[in-house]
C-alpha cells in the first residue's frame, strides 16, 4: 500500500535557512518576478504573490522555475490572488 | 567573481537597467537558464545560453552583452599572439618536465647518517635530478636491503617531487660470522689486567696479572682436564695501560703566505645537469691551493632544492720561514700533544694524566704520561691440522 502525499498541483514550495549574516530562501514554481531591487523582491506564483523585503537582496534563477534569494531578509509577505 | 566552470568553459555577462531587471529574470525563468542576478543587475551565463537569452531579450528591453570571457575568450582574443601561446606551452612543458624529476631525497632515521645512505641511494639511481620514470621503487628497496647489512627494512615513498626514504635499523645481537673457526684472544699492548669476562675459551690470565703485547689472554685450546678440544675464544679484557705522548715545537717553521686569489671555475648544477659558466685552466707559476665553495638553494633553510652553485678559487701562496715566540711554541706544542693524546685515548677511559714541558736548544718539548682503561683483547685465528691433531698459530 503506497502512501499518498499531499503535493500541491502547482509544485510550489518554500524553504528558508540561515546563511552567513542573513538568510537563504528557496522557492519553487515561480511564474515571474514583478519587482527586483536590492531592498525588495516580488515574486509571482500560481496562487498569489510573495513579497520579500530586506537589504542586499540577490536573486538566482535555477532550472524548473526555481528561485533563490540570499540577503538580509527582514520581512516575507504573502498575498493570495489569481494571476 | 565568476564561477570556476565559467572561467574554464567561458561565459558572457548581460547587464540591464534596474527597471528592466524583472524582465531579465523572467526571461531566465522562461528559458530555464541557471544564473545569478547581482546587485548591479548583471548576470553571467554560458555562451550557448547567452545566444538564447539574446534572442529572447532582443527588441523587448535594452541590454548590453560582453564578448566571451574566461579561457575560451582569452584564447580567441589572443589567437594571433603566437609568442604568448609558445610561452604558455613552454611553461607547461617545463612544469611537466620538472615534476617528473626527483627534487630532494629525505631520509627518516636519525641512526643512519645522511651522506652514506645518500651515496648508497645515489648509486642505485635515486638522487636529486633523477627521473621518476626510471626509478623502480620495489627494485630499489630490494637492492638497498641487499647492499647493506645494517638495514632491516626500507620504504621509498614519493610525495610530489620529493622522495621520502624510511629505514629500519637491524638489531644484531649475534657476532657476525667472519669465517673464523678457532681463535685465541691476545693482548694488543702491554697492560695490567683489570677485568676479564670470558664468553668462550679458557682464561689464561686473571685480574692483576701484568701482560705484554702478544700474550695469550683467552685460549681457544681447552685443556684436557676440562674436556679438551678447540673453540673460538671470545670475551672482553679490560687492562690498565700506561702510555706517553710527546710533541715538539721548533723555533722556526715554514708557513704558507697567500699572495693572490682568482676564480678559476663557476658552475651551476640544475637537476643533475652541470653547466660551466667560467672555466679558467691556465697554469700559474708557484704553488697554489684550490678551494671549492658549494652552495645549494634551500626552501626555508631546510629543504634542499636541486640547484647548486660551485665556485672554484685558486689561492696562490709562497712558503716562508717564520720564527716563533715562546708563547707560540708552547701553544703549538700543546695543540699537537692534545691531538696525539686524543688519538691514543679515543676508545679508552682516562684515569690519570701528567703533563710537563721544557725548552730545549731547538724549541719546546711537551709530553704527557697517562693511564687509561681500555679493551686490550685482540682475536688471532689458529688453524688446526686435523690429520695430526696439532694446532699451528697463524702468522
Amino acid at each position: 500500500m503506497t502512501e499518498k502525499r499531499a503535493v500541491p498541483p502547482s509544485g510550489f514550495f518554500m524553504n528558508a535557512e540561515r546563511a552567513g549574516r542573513g538568510m537563504r530562501m528557496s522557492l519553487g514554481a515561480v511564474v515571474a518576478v514583478s519587482e527586483l531591487s536590492p531592498e525588495k523582491i516580488t515574486l509571482v506564483s500560481h496562487g498569489g504573490r510573495i513579497r520579500v523585503s530586506g537589504t542586499g537582496l540577490r536573486l538566482s534563477v535555477f532550472e524548473g522555475r526555481g528561485v533563490e534569494i540570499v540577503g538580509e531578509i527582514s520581512e516575507v509577505g504573502f498575498a493570495y490572488a489569481k494571476n | 567573481m565568476p564561477r570556476i566552470d565559467g572561467l574554464i568553459f567561458g561565459y558572457t555577462v548581460f547587464s540591464v537597467e534596474e527597471k528592466d531587471a524583472p524582465s531579465l529574470v523572467n526571461a531566465l525563468l522562461r528559458l530555464g537558464i541557471n544564473a545569478s542576478v547581482k546587485r548591479d543587475f548583471t548576470c553571467e551565463v554560458r555562451p550557448r545560453d547567452g545566444a538564447r537569452l539574446r534572442r529572447e531579450l532582443r527588441g523587448k528591453i535594452d541590454f548590453t552583452e560582453t564578448e566571451i570571457l574566461g579561457l575560451p575568450g582569452f584564447i580567441y582574443r589572443n589567437r594571433h599572439c603566437y609568442g604568448t601561446f609558445l610561452g604558455i606551452l613552454l611553461g607547461v612543458f617545463i612544469f611537466v618536465w620538472c615534476s617528473g624529476a626527483v627534487w630532494d631525497v629525505r631520509i627518516f632515521d636519525e641512526s643512519f647518517y645522511g651522506e652514506e645512505t645518500l651515496c648508497a641511494l645515489s648509486e642505485l639511481g635515486l638522487y636529486s635530478g633523477a627521473r621518476w620514470g626510471q626509478i623502480d621503487k620495489d627494485a630499489l628497496e630490494a637492492e638497498l636491503l641487499l647492499s647493506s647489512d645494517d638495514i632491516s627494512w626500507v620504504n621509498v615513498n614519493r610525495r610530489g617531487t620529493v622522495a621520502y626514504v624510511t629505514l629500519g635499523k637491524k638489531n644484531s645481537f649475534e657476532k657476525e660470522d667472519d669465517g673464523l673457526t678457532y681463535s685465541n684472544v691476545v693482548a694488543s699492548e702491554d697492560a695490567v689486567i683489570e677485568e676479564i669476562n670470558v664468553r668462550s675459551g679458557y682464561a689464561v690470565v686473571k685480574a692483576g696479572d701484568a701482560v705484554k703485547k702478544g700474550d695469550v689472554l683467552i685460549s681457544g685450546i681447552i685443556p684436557g682436564e676440562l674436556g679438551g678440544g678447540f673453540v673460538r675464544a671470545e670475551g672482553s679484557i679490560v687492562g690498565r695501560v700506561y702510555g706517553k705522548v710527546s710533541a715538539t715545537a721548533l723555533e722556526s717553521r715554514e708557513e704558507k703566505v697567500y699572495v693572490s686569489s682568482e676564480n678559476v671555475g663557476v658552475s651551476y648544477k640544475i637537476l643533475g645537469f652541470s653547466i660551466n659558466i667560467l672555466k679558467n685552466s691556465r697554469n700559474l707559476d708557484g704553488m697554489c691551493d684550490i678551494i671549492e665553495y658549494k652552495s645549494q638553494l634551500t626552501l626555508f633553510g631546510r629543504y634542499r632544492l636541486p640547484l647548486e652553485r660551485c665556485v672554484k678559487t685558486r689561492l696562490s701562496y709562497n712558503v716562508k720561514e717564520r720564527s716563533l715566540g715562546k708563547d707560540e711554541m708552547v701553544k703549538t706544542a700543546a695543540g699537537e700533544l692534545l691531538e696525539q693524546f686524543l688519538n691514543k685515548t679515543a676508545d679508552a677511559e682516562v684515569i690519570s694524566v701528567r703533563t710537563d714541558g721544557a725548552f730545549t736548544d731547538g724549541g719546546y718539548t711537551m709530553y704527557s704520561e697517562y693511564t687509561v682503561l681500555k679493551n686490550i683483547g685482540r682475536e688471532i685465528p689458529i688453524s688446526v691440522s686435523e690429520e695430526k691433531e696439532r694446532f699451528v698459530p697463524d702468522g
